[in-house]
């Protein structure tokens, strides 16, 4: 027990600031699902979503504004929890025009839904959401000049979180617009722009070995349908609140 | 009088609303929309915007005409909303240096109809997707180097497009559409310069439609 306090107490004293927030509405936001999910039950556990999402990426630290395209499932646990599993494609410009960045994400986000905003999924209300997860991602920066080694890749992970929100226009579609910063771990790529003796630009690269933090903000719009319920009826008494007894009558 | 105007309007509103539910003989009519399929195809031409938006790269595109043979299919879940599948195929390639050789792609996405009941459908919606694109091989300078006639690879590149436009459904199983869209994204080959496929892509013609409602033997019987 006395472990368990020095390391909460190193937790909330030694890492930096932005984690404490992090841990913080981490914290908040399980405590007020855990709460609300004992009232609400876990009648939609189950539900089972395809959809296809398109993604704008902003703030890279070397590149231009990213638009990227993608597609996602969603396997729904609980009532107020529900996760997310994508795959994105995302082009950007490197250095005005000379160079490329291709970025392929492939991870998970879990969505909370806060209890205190919740609307059971009703039609032509917007139901917000927090999102965090990880993702597994390939980098790849080349220059658009006909030199040789004038690219670099990288593999890395990266996690995710953000704020999001869904708008159902039917019993079984929705659109959900989120907003979530990525901060990927893993070797750094740092192109740079130099000039020929013509004074044309163009990216070099050197290799970098130390790690850092690399982030960007990711802005996706999605379109979801439903097309499962992939546990219903199969736990019977739980899914739908009744007695086990009541059921098997 | 304007009041005489609103009240006969009311009324004709109110008798075609009310013809329109009642059923005719035979097979069960519906005139709704909802959970109609439809199809369509037809050539597509399309303007290049890079001009207008100021890209540099618009000595390749040039602010040419291009022609595209374009497919939809599209399922409306309800009379508002629909989602759709998007089709393009590049059909007249430009043989100049750094023209247009391939610039095919494909979308999906989601369409709001804003009349309910009505013959006349106009909507609004935004497509994403994927685009393969390539240019004719082309002369690439860096100001030391040249590279004669060098065969720029092709790429493929996400999309997304706003649309909107407005079908008539006139007759049983036929549907006239007419439909503009706004095509954004660059392409970017691993050699060569980048490109604005920024354009313009205007789609008229004839649709099929057909319902998946059981009962009914098609959308717009009784019309």
């Amino acid at each position: 027990m006395i472990a368990d306090n020095r390391t909460l107490l190193y937790l909330f004293t030694q890492t930096p600031l932005f984690m404490k927030r992090i841990l913080t509405v981490a914290a908040i936001t399980l405590a007020l699902t855990a709460s609300a999910q004992s009232r609400l039950g876990n009648r939609p556990g189950g539900q089972f979503s395809l959809g296809v999402r398109t993604t704008t990426s902003l703030f890279s630290n070397e590149s231009g504004i990213g638009t990227g395209f993608g597609g996602q499932f969603r396997l729904r646990f609980f009532e107020l929890l529900n996760s997310e599993w994508f795959a994105d494609y995302i082009t950007s410009d490197v250095g005005n025009g000379i160079g490329n960045r291709t970025d392929y994400h492939i991870g998970w986000s879990v969505m909370f839904y806060p209890g205190f905003a919740y609307y059971q999924g009703q039609k032509g209300k917007l139901q917000p959401y927090f999102l965090a997860g990880h993702c597994f991602d390939y980098t790849y920066v080349e220059g658009n000049d006909f030199r040789e080694n004038n690219s670099m890749s990288r593999w890395s992970s990266a996690i995710q979180g953000g704020l999001g929100v869904h708008y159902p226009f039917h019993d079984r579609i929705d659109v959900s617009l989120s907003a979530q910063y990525m901060y990927h771990l893993g070797t750094e790529i740092h192109p740079e722009v130099r000039y020929n003796s013509a004074g044309t630009p163009f990216l070099a690269f050197e290799e970098e070995t130390k790690t850092g933090l690399e982030g960007h903000v990711l802005i996706s719009c999605s379109m979801n349908v439903r097309i499962a319920d992939l546990w219903k009826n199969k736990i019977k008494g739980v899914q739908d609140k009744k007695p086990v007894e009541e059921v098997q009558q | 009088m304007k009041k005489i105007s609103l009240v006969i309007a009311t009324l004709l509103l109110a008798f075609s609303l009310s013809a329109q539910d009642q059923p005719a003989d035979g097979p069960v009519v519906k005139s709704s929309l909802a959970q109609m399929l439809r199809l369509q195809a037809t050539i597509t031409p399309a303007w290049s915007m890079s001009l207008l938006t100021n890209d540099t790269t618009a000595t390749i595109s040039s602010g040419k005409t291009r022609v595209y043979i374009h497919g939809t299919s599209e399922y409306y879940w309800n009379e508002r909303v629909s989602m759709r599948g998007d089709l393009y195929f590049l059909l007249v390639k430009d043989g100049a240096p750094g023209g247009m050789k391939h610039n095919h792609g494909f979308q999906v996405g989601l369409s709001y109809h804003f009349l309910k009941g009505s013959n006349i459908d106009p909507f609004i919606g935004v497509r994403g997707g994927l685009n393969y694109t390539q240019v004719q091989a082309m002369n690439l300078n860096d100001g030391v180097l040249t590279l004669l006639n060098y065969n720029v690879p092709a790429h493929i590149d996400p999309t997304w497009a706003p649309v909107a436009g407005i079908n008539f459904y006139g007759q049983r199983v036929f549907h006239f559409f007419i439909e503009a869209a706004y095509m954004n994204g660059t392409y970017r080959p691993s050699v060569g310069p980048q490109m604005s496929l920024e354009e313009i892509r205007l789609s008229a013609g004839l649709g099929w439609n057909f319902s998946l409602y059981k009962p009914v033997e098609s959308v717009r019987q009784k019309i």
